[in-house]
């Protein structure tokens, strides 16, 4: 899920690489960059309505990326901890339809931490590197009817590598359902971590437990969706529960390119972000190679 | 292993195994299968090039999915909430200001949607069809034969989805106007029946232009010009409405000639949309069992076995319907040229639609009647070697009519009176820009700055209909027995 770790202590993991943060920086504008510039070849025009995890909620929705489709995330987030600590993150992700109703993706999350003095010495001191590598699957087992919700397995797996990836392999199951009504539809995501608390990195992708949920609301008319969240996880099974609130928006810039955008805030005084802040674009496209020839 | 990892194991399985409890419960229901269209370098060209037209099939979407949703919620006063106000809401604001990007239709249609996904599937998946051919065919960088052939293996593309596409094989009419519930819906609702149809005119008729116009001006023009008819029809409904469902062949004949198969599945992608209407808004058909019917009509449609006629009998069916009149008349050829080479003031690009030759009529449709309350003069015969031209815009601005007070004149008067009319061209960039270009050239407007205001006329225009004669009150011609069409009915 690529979001911050605040419960377990791998904030002491890592090696310090002070001035990466503007690095970082930059290879986060280089890839909007390179989104932006890539030539239009597909993806649906309501892609506002895919909910991906972290863009810009934690909750996603019960849908997969269509079949055959490629959808590639290129995100930012900013987060201020509860103890004055700056954590930059992006998570370069791709998506794609292998199957019908189901996707694969991998995720490739870099980030840069800065903590804040006395944490490691009398001076603030940065951090950066690869925060691990995650493959996923979702599956959809039906849209939803006139009386069950649309529902979906996932599945991800946390490897890690890099310097602020920890070193031990997680896992979580996650269940999630979705169920509209009109232009209002709800998420509800329940996902379970298994693996060493042990292990983890700093910026932790799998939680021990993690559940929320999600309202939105599309706009039709201005291809926007705003969204609503109250997420709740623990990292580690001896670490407090994070709970927190967020709202974000998605919005089709182009046929094939999403903008999205959050802010987020612990509600619990002792764990969690004062505040995180995300943006990011999607792109969706396919390769001709990949597609069925008809008959 | 480590063995707290054990317990954590075991609730999961649990937990899965409960999760796979509901999850077979919902497999029971209809599977997304939502499929990526095909890609290549020509999506989203039609947009790009012609916004005015790809956002009003945005708007199209709008109207058919709130359409089902109210026949099938059945709102209290379902004429009022149809006829009056959704039809309004259509035509006097959607349709002004569509949307930049298709709209999420399960959003307008949660109830249709919920019942009948396959239904939507289908649907999108044709739609998908239509959009991406306007792509191919609005790309300038492809050639006629590049375009034809990406077309087909567009077409090839649709049909690799057999559960979700319509046939290339042509269906009896029997399926939509014979059932126990046909004709229901249009009988009920005549005004947003006729609107249906108008976009489903539209939806065909625009491959015309695209195909006819030689240069990206005359395309643009050509576009214009149909989009132009379009907004005629909007004018007193359901009067100058469709009065028959519009056929492919007759509307689109060059593009039914092209690429047939394509233009059989549009047909019956468009007499699925009437019969879901039909079954959605038939008493005859219990609210429990419309789910039943409506799924036994699309595999009746994925059924190249049962009901179908020959393509011969397809390109004759709209003869039998009545002819093109009634079915909005065509939709090029709708303006003819001056004086040969010369340049139509105040319309970009025109001097190479003098050029065109226009004058050969898209459909041979000898017995043609105009649709009721159009005025619409005789078509003269096409010239020998000429391509037809659809750089026609009754109401485009800048142009002078013909002030001899004929019947065309009245009708071009007439529609730039409209206020719709009027507020579609200030609405739309390029038809505003062409409306001061050709004021810049005349002494007065020919575009009524507010509706109600007299024309007056810059260029020569003459439409080009169907009749000569005003056949106001013209009534679809009955159908005749047609060889291997089951259980036809003819009024």
């Amino acid at each position: 899920m690529g979001r911050p770790a605040t419960g377990a202590d791998g904030m002491k993991e890592g090696s310090g690489q002070g001035g990466r943060g503007r690095l970082l920086l930059r290879g986060v504008l280089a890839c909007l960059t390179l989104l932006v510039a890539i030539p239009r070849p597909a993806a649906a025009q309501i892609d506002y309505r895919n909910l991906d995890d972290d863009r810009p909620t934690v909750t996603e929705d019960a849908y997969p990326v269509e079949r055959y489709a490629f959808e590639f995330l290129a995100p930012y987030r900013f987060e201020r901890t509860a103890g004055g600590g700056q954590i930059h993150l992006t998570v370069p992700e791709v998506e794609y339809g292998l199957a019908r109703n189901s996707q694969i993706g991998l995720k490739l999350p870099f980030a840069t931490i800065r903590e804040p003095v006395g944490t490691t010495g009398p001076t603030a001191t940065s951090r950066s590197g690869l925060a691990g590598l995650s493959v996923f699957g979702l599956y959809n087992f039906n849209t939803e009817g006139p009386l069950l919700p649309a529902f979906a397995l996932r599945a991800d797996v946390h490897f890690g590598v890099g310097a602020l990836g920890g070193s031990g392999t997680r896992v979580a199951i996650k269940a999630i359902a979705t169920r509209s009504w009109g232009s209002t539809r709800l998420h509800l995501n329940v996902a379970h971590g298994l693996g060493s608390d042990g292990s983890l990195g700093p910026i932790d992708p799998l939680s021990r437990w993690s559940y929320g949920g999600a309202i939105d609301q599309t706009i039709f008319r201005r291809s926007l969706l705003l969204i609503g969240e109250i997420y709740a996880r623990q990292a580690a099974a001896s670490a407090p529960t994070e709970v927190t609130a967020g709202v974000g928006a998605r919005y089709q810039w182009r046929p094939t390119t999403v903008f999205d955008i959050g802010i987020a805030r612990r509600l619990r005084t002792d764990i969690g972000p004062d505040v995180a802040v995300s943006v990011g674009l999607s792109h969706a496209f396919a390769l001709p190679g990949l597609m069925p020839r008809g008959r | 292993m480590p063995s707290g990892i054990q317990p954590a194991l075991r609730r999961t399985a649990l937990g899965m195994i409960g999760w796979a409890a509901i999850a077979s419960s919902a497999s029971a229901q209809d599977r997304r299968d939502d499929q990526f269209y095909f890609p290549g370098s020509f999506n989203w060209e039609f947009l790009a090039t012609y916004p005015e037209a790809a956002r009003l099939f945005n708007a199209f979407d709008y109207g058919h999915a709130v359409l089902y949703e109210k026949l099938l919620t059945q709102p209290r006063d379902l004429h009022a909430e149809l006829e009056s106000r959704q039809f309004d809401f259509l035509t006097k604001d959607l349709l002004i200001r569509p949307p930049r990007f298709a709209i999420a239709e399960e959003v307008v249609e949660p109830t249709y949607s919920k019942l009948v996904w396959q239904a939507k599937q289908m649907f999108d998946w044709a739609h998908l069809l239509h959009r991406q051919i306007y792509d191919v065919y609005a790309d300038e960088r492809l050639s006629p034969a590049q375009r034809d052939a990406r077309i087909e293996q567009l077409t090839d593309y649709y049909l690799s989805r057999p559960e979700y596409a319509f046939r290339p094989v042509p269906k009896s009419m029997a399926l939509m106007d014979e059932q126990y519930y046909s004709q229901v819906f249009r009988k009920g609702y005549p005004k947003f029946n006729g609107l249906i149809w108008a976009y489903h005119w539209l939806q065909v008729g625009l491959y015309e232009p695209l195909i006819i116009g030689t240069t990206r001006a005359e395309r643009k023009a050509g576009v214009q010009a149909t989009l132009a008819r379009f907004w005629s029809m909007l004018k007193e409904p359901p009067a100058n409405m469709p009065k028959v469902m519009p056929m492919t062949s007759a509307i689109a004949p060059r593009f039914s000639a092209a690429h047939p198969r394509a233009a059989v599945i549009f047909d019956n992608l468009h007499m699925m949309h009437d019969i879901i209407s039909d079954i959605l808004a038939a008493d005859t058909v219990p609210r429990a069992d419309k789910r039943k019917v409506i799924y036994a009509a699309l595999a009746e449609f994925r059924d190249t076995t049962r009901n179908v006629m020959t393509l011969a009998e397809w390109r004759g069916m709209a003869q039998m319907m009545g002819g093109i009149g009634v079915m909005g008349g065509p939709a090029s050829g709708l303006l003819s040229p001056l004086a040969s080479g010369e340049p139509l003031a105040g319309m970009p690009g025109m001097a190479g639609v003098a050029a065109m030759q226009h004058g050969a009529a898209p459909a041979r449709d000898t017995s043609s009647r105009s649709m009721s309350g159009m005025v619409m003069p005789s078509r003269p015969e096409p010239r020998p070697g000429t391509p037809d031209s659809a750089v026609a815009h009754p109401p485009m601005p800048g142009m002078v009519m013909p002030e001899d007070g004929s019947a065309q004149s009245k009708l071009l008067e007439a529609m730039l009176r409209d206020p719709v009319i009027v507020r579609r061209i200030e609405a739309v960039p390029t038809l505003r820009r062409l409306r001061l270009e050709g004021a810049s050239q005349v002494a007065t407007p020919a575009v009524p700055a507010a509706p109600g205001r007299s024309v007056r006329p810059s260029v020569r225009v003459r439409p080009k209909g169907a009749a000569s004669r005003d056949t106001t009150n013209a009534r679809p011609k009955p159908m005749s027995p047609m060889p291997g069409m089951p259980g036809m009915k003819h009024p």
